[in-house]
């Protein structure tokens, strides 16, 4: 088998040339590297984000060739810091730029946790670009301030502001103490009602009784009895009232007909059984038929009631009580024992 | 405020000695007392309703009660009557005579004089006299100057026993007794 000469040697050169130039451009190609204008790092022309704060490096990136930048200078020494060897003391990043961050998404500390796998992680990195950076070069635009506008302006305003808020809350504080103030009396006025109904509970706003004395006159014992009704007014521990009374006074064949209107005042312990002590003080009318003719004479009358209102179911109370009574018409007086028993409702 | 301070006083005073004089049980406690002048005799009334009669004087009282026209089968003119006096010149016993016999001519029907013992131990005479609803209850007793008398008309009962009460009350002021009955 012969083999026919062929231009082998131009083929191979052709070849060869073709792979070193394909080489030539892929080491070329490869050795191009972009510079983040933002952090400064270096990065791979295929990196077309910086990982570090969202510049997108085809725009605004720096191509710079591995180990030089455009200006010349050595970018290996450039980038690589003071402490390099400390950072990388195994040695695998001999011969690479050092980054100046840590990637967060190597080793850094710089990974959010609070964003989850599903969101966009584009749009969350830009969030946070736009939170750190917050300047135009993150994309972000300032407000648009009035020509017009200065700097003295801008803090009258804040002052203003500051004031009204200041205002506002002073108010809100206002009424909330005026809030509260209300609810506590209101709170008082309950434990008040509570506590009188309490004490209301155990003595009777009205009673109806029977009074027995004696106003004698010559051998006459004078025995007086009578209906009383009790009124009080302030059933607290200071009981407060007025009492009526109607008695016939016997005297031989002879009746006197005995008003007295009373008002009473003492102390008290409301409870089951409520003893009472109360003072009393009035005025009165008696009418005694006398040589045939009624006579009218005016009653003074004070004294002091000792006794205790006893609970009779729910609605009832039986008060006894026995009292001293000094009454007096003209200049004559008569000292009295009394005794009552009442119903109170 | 000084009026309502002096009110409150009095108020007070009022009541503190409300009573402070008399004992309510003497049946006198709201009476009045009449003195003769001289102190011969003395009697105890109730005003009201008794008040002097205008034939009244300091040495013959005269006391009526409910003076009214319609009554006057008495000439008395008035529910109850009494009248006090002295006689300084008629002993007991004459005096005591006379009206009973003054009384038998107006029509009454007298009891006969009887003693009349005083609730404080004095002794008198005593002259009962009725004519339809009027009594007459006449009580005398000798005095230093005489004596002295004391005379109740009623009309009517005398049902819660005030006559008595009041002719009871009556006693002379230098006492002496039935010596010369």
């Amino acid at each position: 088998m012969t083999y026919e000469p062929v231009e082998t040697r131009g083929v191979v050169l052709r070849g060869v040339l073709g792979f070193l130039g394909i080489l030539l451009w892929t080491v070329t190609v490869s050795a191009t590297q972009v510079r983040c204008p933002v952090c400064h790092q270096l990065f791979p022309r295929e990196v077309e984000v910086c990982p570090h704060d969202g510049t997108d490096l085809k725009i605004l990136g720096r191509v710079e060739q591995r180990g030089k930048s455009e200006d010349g200078t050595d970018t290996e020494a450039a980038d690589a810091p003071e402490d390099s060897t400390a950072s990388d003391p195994d040695g695998t990043r001999q011969g690479q730029p050092v980054p100046k961050y840590q990637r967060h998404d190597i080793g850094g500390a710089r990974k959010r946790m609070d964003v989850s796998p599903e969101d966009d992680v584009g749009d969350v990195e830009r969030r946070d670009r736009l939170l750190r950076l917050k300047d135009a070069r993150a994309g972000w635009t300032p407000p648009t301030v009035d020509a017009g506008s200065s700097s003295d302006e801008d803090h009258r305003r804040r002052q203003e502001a500051l004031l009204a808020e200041y205002g506002t809350a002073r108010e809100q504080s206002a009424a909330d103490r005026q809030r509260r103030a209300s609810q506590q009396d209101l709170e008082k006025e309950r434990r008040r009602r509570e506590r009188d109904a309490l004490f209301s509970a155990h003595v009777p706003a009205v009673s109806m009784g029977s009074r027995l004395f004696f106003m004698g006159e010559g051998d006459s014992p004078g025995v007086t009895p009578g209906v009383e009704v009790d009124a009080n007014l302030i059933r607290t521990n200071v009981r407060v009232g007025l009492t009526s009374f109607v008695g016939v006074r016997h005297i031989g064949n002879r009746r006197d007909l005995l008003f007295q209107e009373n008002i009473a005042l003492g102390i008290q312990h409301p409870w089951h059984l409520s003893p009472f002590l109360l003072f009393r003080a009035g005025l009165g009318v008696m009418l005694s038929e006398r040589f045939g003719e009624q006579n009218a004479y005016l009653v003074r009358t004070i004294g002091v009631d000792v006794g205790m209102d006893c609970r009779i179911g729910k609605m009832l109370m039986l008060s006894p009580s026995i009292g001293y009574t000094r009454l007096a018409v003209s200049a004559a007086g008569w000292d009295t024992v009394s005794l009552k028993v009442s119903v109170g409702f | 405020m000084r009026l309502f301070s002096r009110i409150r006083e009095w108020m007070i005073l009022l009541f503190l000695c409300s009573g402070c004089g008399v004992d309510g049980t003497d049946p006198f406690a709201l009476f009045d007392t009449w003195h003769h002048p001289d102190n011969l005799f003395s009697f105890a009334y109730l005003s009201p309703p008794w008040m002097h009669h205008g034939d009244s004087t300091d040495t013959h009282p005269v006391m009526v009660v409910q003076v009214y026209d319609e009554l006057t089968e008495g000439n008395m003119g008035s529910r109850m009557r009494l009248e006090a006096w002295s006689q300084p010149d008629m002993a007991i016993r004459e005096l005591s005579a006379e009206r009973y016999r003054f009384w038998k001519r107006a029509g009454y029907q007298v009891s006969p004089v009887v003693s009349y013992l005083h609730f404080d131990g004095m002794e008198g005479l005593e002259v009962v006299a009725r004519f339809s609803a009027h009594h007459v209850h006449e009580v005398f007793f000798r005095c230093h100057a005489g004596t002295v008398a004391f005379s109740m008309w009623v009309h009517g009962d005398d049902r819660n026993g005030d006559a008595a009460l009041l002719l009871s009350s009556f006693r002379p002021g230098r006492c002496g007794g039935a010596d010369d009955l």
